[in-house]
């Protein structure tokens, strides 16, 4: 029975893990974009950043979605649904960045750009040298997080018309009414894309581990 | 005594809010834009399921031990199908022919028309009433072969055809055919199913809520939009951007989802509806729900176990 369905299934498979795979590095510029605003001196910016992770992040992704896909078109931009999907997932997921590398740097010692002042270096290589690698290291884990988050985020396209993995598990629950082996097929899916993430954060990790 | 809102149901309020946005944002076009048909909110099934039969003399059976034993008929429906089920926001009523048949049916195994109505979709409909969760299924659910091996269905209480609605400006379409390689609309469940049976070559694209697959149509989205006639009436009459098709296609016989492992309660089931259509509550309720959408007189009410899989 799986069988007949297998290629709809996989298709499912491969537009999630498509749109996992667009959407978490738009994420990730935006969501830097405006960390960089958050913990600039400017102060409007400060605000404007604020105000986007503030407003963003008390919507639910399944407005924000349904607002990109039936308010843009009112505006005059129409944008495939698969677009649209990656474009509301990323700035969603932005938020949550911000809110990481923000926490990232603050978790670095304020003696250690303080020292790194006082030994003379240069801003470019305070931020570079001493700053970043170490925030770094505090962000992988939560960024890790935000991409499985973004991979079961996207199974919102079942509601607005994308097809991947949810709605095809849908359909072919449909013609079959087999709906446990239906979305346990789907749960294995996302298993494996969260596993595989799980993995190369634990890899990333140890890249960048300092023994104390 | 008004059962509460189970949470499921408040979460596809919620939803359904979601759903009210693109409306609301349209409205901000400039162009006089409607909110859809006026008789969706008028509907009103209560004098029809006020004057239904109460069962007497029913035989014992575990599944109606359990309904009396609760008090109340659960069921599994819908709250987003326009003339089926669908949820006043403002009062939180569900009206429509759907939900009606589940409380006259509440009425006559129970007295007293209590109806708590939980909204799985068309997803699992199989699986909460294997495991018990729901006593019957009222949702545009359609009978089929590969379900009746996994519930039993008493029906059919409704045989439902598909029409199609395009852009006023849009494409030509005398018949389902002519929907092959274009984007569709459907909502999940009966309609999906019925353009993927008459013509598979139309790439469905599913959306959750009716007013999705209208302003989806509006926007230019999809060339098509396909649905039951009733619905797509009740919003096509109203919207000059949208023309209703001449085409109609297809025929999706709507049963009573049931318990597979009680065949006695099915048989209670059938004679409910065998006593409804013959009583004459079948018909008013029809002329209170899904009449005021569609136009002519109310068709014969289709014979239960008409069908393959009843």
């Amino acid at each position: 029975m799986l069988s007949g369905h297998a290629g709809e299934i996989l298709g499912g498979f491969t537009t999630t893990l498509l749109l996992t795979a667009c959407a978490f590095p738009l994420a990730l510029v935006l969501g830097c974009v405006v960390a960089i605003c958050r913990i600039s001196p400017v102060r409007p910016l400060r605000i404007a950043g604020r105000l986007y992770v503030d407003l963003v992040r008390n919507s639910p992704l399944l407005l924000i979605a349904v607002l990109l896909i039936f308010g843009l078109p009112d505006a005059g931009v129409l944008i495939p649904l698969f677009w649209c999907l990656v474009l509301a997932l990323g700035v969603y997921f932005a938020a949550y960045v911000c809110e990481t590398i923000r926490s990232g740097i603050r978790a670095v010692d304020r003696g250690q750009v303080e020292a790194a002042r006082a030994i003379g270096l240069p801003f470019r290589r305070v931020v570079l040298d001493v700053l970043l690698p170490q925030a770094f290291r505090a962000m992988v884990q939560p960024l890790g997080t935000i991409l499985i988050n973004v991979a079961l985020g996207s199974a919102l396209g079942a509601a607005v018309g994308v097809d991947e993995l949810t709605l095809e598990t849908r359909s072919f629950n449909l013609e079959t009414a087999e709906p446990i082996l239906a979305f346990a097929v789907a749960a294995c899916g996302y298993l494996v894309i969260n596993l595989a993430v799980s993995g190369v954060v634990r890899l990333v990790e140890r890249k960048v581990r300092v023994l104390r | 005594m008004p059962a509460p809102l189970p949470r499921r149901t408040a979460l596809r309020a919620g939803l359904f809010a979601a759903g009210a946005v693109p409306l609301l944002a349209s409205c901000s076009g400039g162009t006089t834009r409607t909110a859809g048909n006026p008789a969706y909110a008028t509907l009103d099934q209560a004098d029809a399921v006020a004057r239904g039969p109460v069962g007497v003399d029913l035989p014992e059976t575990p599944t109606l031990r359990r309904i009396r034993g609760q008090g109340v008929l659960r069921q599994s429906g819908s709250v987003t199908t326009p003339g089926f089920g669908m949820m006043n926001p403002a009062t939180g009523k569900i009206t429509g022919f759907d939900i009606g048949i589940a409380q006259l049916l509440a009425k006559y195994l129970l007295g007293t028309p209590e109806v708590d109505t939980i909204t799985g979709g068309a997803d699992t409909r199989e699986a909460i009433l294997q495991n018990q969760s729901v006593d019957v299924a009222v949702c545009t659910y359609t009978i089929s072969k590969s379900r009746a091996r996994l519930v039993s269905f008493a029906g059919p209480y409704y045989v439902a055809r598909s029409g199609i609605v395009v852009g006023a400006d849009g494409p030509q379409v005398t018949a389902v055919r002519d929907l092959a390689g274009k984007d569709v609309a459907v909502q999940p469940g009966a309609a999906q199913e019925a353009l993927q049976k008459a013509c598979p070559q139309a790439r469905a694209v599913v959306f959750e809520e009716s007013s999705q697959c209208a302003a989806a149509v509006r926007q230019g989205r999809v060339q098509a939009w396909s649905a039951n006639t009733a619905i797509l009436l009740g919003k096509a009459a109203v919207d000059a951007r949208l023309r209703m098709t001449l085409a109609t296609y297809g025929s999706s016989p709507f049963g009573i989802g049931l318990p597979k492992d009680d065949p006695a309660f099915k048989q209670i089931v059938v004679g409910f509806l065998q006593r409804i259509t013959a009583d004459g509550s079948w018909r008013r309720l029809w002329e209170q729900t899904v009449g005021p959408l569609v136009s002519g007189p109310a068709p014969e009410p289709p014979r239960p176990g008409s069908v393959p899989g009843s």
